[in-house]
């Protein structure tokens, strides 16, 4: 069975507050206004851009559909299919089996970051071959990506990849599913692997740290955004590689509105003359 | 004896029993109906505070509120230049004017008087509507009840400069059209200030224009003219040569084709008289 989270109740709070500004949006402006809905897969900004994709966005209310099966050349992420909808007041992005950083070597682009994950890797070779491989590696794991999320990897099992010379994603994850209607939010994420294993993330309250603080990499999930214009947007996973050096979103889904006509004001009809005597000033 | 047997009266019951029944039950009736009258007459049913006056307004004598009278305790217009929302309003019944908001009444407004009244919106506060008046002096305003207004929005908006002798006539914000027009002489000035259309007449005893409109003001110098109260008025003139001069008696002359386009314009739409 695979192990889900859901993130429900903060989004459907969030929710309503965003359909409370909507109101009062919309009586302020007096007049009929539309914010369109939209969904992409993936977008990264940083050193390695990525331009939001697949993209899609519905202006007028309609089911509008993309998807894609690869992603631009680039290093940092890799997927198999994205599917995104938007359409009235409601949006999606559908992601799977995404890895991060796949090859687990940072691209030349981030040299910055090279060092924490050399510390890494260089770290973890001697620590498998050390008298107590299993606390060695604990502590030159902990070193670089502290928290409960990385205690749960089994040492002798990542071990036993980097002898055999694997190059396991720093981060895969089979599924990542992100959706939003008119007054709630939800992310759904499954089978989430660091360095080829398995492991078992919080339930995502909104703005859930996966990794907390490091210097390597911080995973939040469900990080949920009241725009400007009034919609609520909903991104699944939010990737920070080095401290803000490059961002990666996965699964962004934002919800417009449409509001209704304002109600139309009983205008008065020209008069009809009547014939009187009114001396006036003339 | 069954419960439908002690329901009854017992058939032993003296006359005069029953008419202390009957006498109680009107004395109590009628001490109910005292409590009523003194609650509405001590306590504004609105706001709640008590009203100023302690009688409730006795509409037969209250002057009505017409461009024929005067209700010199009308409230002042507090802005007037400020162009309003376009709301008007006409009384469903003659009702009672307020000077404030649950405050007291000076006068009485219906639902027709040349035509059919409508009165512009110049504030709302709670469930009161303040509207500017057709009576003198110029500048009046009152409070009126808004369960008793029929409301409707006009989209026009009239302005006039008396330097300029123009007249602008904008709908929903943006100026449509404007003209050159004649206004009041100098000792017969058209008065400035936030005035409405009261009416759109034909007048058989006038010549110099097919409709005339009488607004909800008068001249400032003149208590009555050709035996009327004295009411500035839109209209056209037989000739051509008095638009662009001060010339008349306080009304407003403007060329044929302003006319027949302010005759589309509703009743108590806003007109604003300025020296621009």
């Amino acid at each position: 069975m695979r192990p889900r989270a859901l993130a429900g109740a903060g989004a459907t709070a969030l929710g309503a507050v965003t359909a409370i500004a909507a109101l009062v949006i919309g009586t302020t402006a007096g007049h009929a206004e539309t914010v369109p809905s939209s969904a992409y897969g993936i977008a990264a900004e940083g050193p390695v851009p990525i331009e939001p994709m697949p993209y899609v966005e519905s202006t007028d209310g309609s089911r509008q559909e993309n998807s894609a099966f690869t992603l631009p050349e680039n290093p940092l992420v890799s997927l198999e299919v994205a599917k995104v909808v938007a359409e009235e007041e409601a949006a999606s992005a559908e992601l799977l089996n995404l890895g991060l950083v796949p090859g687990a070597e940072l691209p030349e682009q981030l040299s910055s970051l090279d060092e924490p994950l050399q510390q890494l890797m260089s770290g973890l070779e001697p620590a498998c071959q050390a008298d107590n491989p299993a606390a060695a590696v604990n502590e030159a794991i902990g070193d670089v990506l502290p928290g409960q999320i990385v205690d749960q990897l089994d040492p002798e099992q990542l071990c036993a990849s980097i002898t055999a010379g694997e190059t396991p994603a720093l981060v895969s994850i089979e599924l990542v599913k992100v959706a939003c209607d008119a007054t709630s939010g939800s992310v759904e994420i499954a089978n989430v692997a660091m360095l080829g294993q398995q492991v078992q993330i919080p339930p995502l309250e909104e703005e859930t740290p996966i990794l907390p603080e490091n210097p390597l990499v911080t995973i939040t999930a469900n990080k949920q955004t009241t725009n400007d214009d009034g919609s609520f947007t909903v991104v699944g996973l939010e990737i920070d590689l080095g401290d803000g050096t490059e961002v990666i979103t996965l699964g962004s889904a934002t919800c417009g509105f449409s509001e209704p006509d304002e109600p139309e004001k009983p205008t008065a009809p020209p008069p009809t003359p009547v014939t009187t005597g009114l001396p006036v000033t003339g | 004896m069954t419960s439908q047997d002690n329901s009854r009266t017992p058939r032993g019951d003296s006359a005069s029993t029953r008419l202390a029944y009957v006498l109680t039950g009107v004395v109590l009736v009628a001490l109910g109906l005292v409590a009523v009258l003194v609650l509405s007459a001590g306590a504004d049913p609105v706001t709640g505070k008590p009203a100023a006056n302690t009688k409730p307004a006795k509409l037969s004598s209250l002057v009505e509120s017409t461009t024929h009278t005067r209700l010199d305790r009308a409230p002042r217009d507090p802005r007037p230049q400020q162009a309003t929302e376009g709301w008007i309003v006409r009384p469903t019944k003659v009702i009672a004017i307020h000077d404030a908001p649950g405050g007291r009444t000076f006068g009485k407004v219906g639902p027709k008087q040349i035509g059919e009244t409508w009165l512009p919106v110049i504030a709302q506060r709670d469930q009161w509507t303040q509207v500017l008046l057709p009576s003198k002096p110029n500048g009046s305003t009152g409070w009126l009840r808004s369960a008793h207004l029929k409301r409707e929005y006009t989209p026009y908006l009239i302005r006039v400069h008396l330097s300029s002798m123009r007249l602008e006539l904008f709908f929903e914000g943006r100026e449509m059209n404007s003209w050159t027009i004649g206004i009041g002489k100098p000792d017969t000035p058209t008065p400035i200030g936030r005035t409405f259309i009261l009416g759109s007449i034909v007048d058989p005893n006038q010549r110099y224009s097919p409709i005339i409109l009488p607004l909800g003001a008068h001249s400032d110098t003149l208590d009555s003219f050709g035996g009327g109260p004295g009411t500035v008025a839109i209209h056209t003139w037989p000739t051509t040569d008095v638009l662009g001069t001060a010339s008349s008696n306080g009304c407003i002359r403007v060329p044929r084709e302003a006319l027949n386009q302010l005759t589309k314009v509703p009743l108590g739409t806003l007109v604003l008289v300025d020296q621009g």
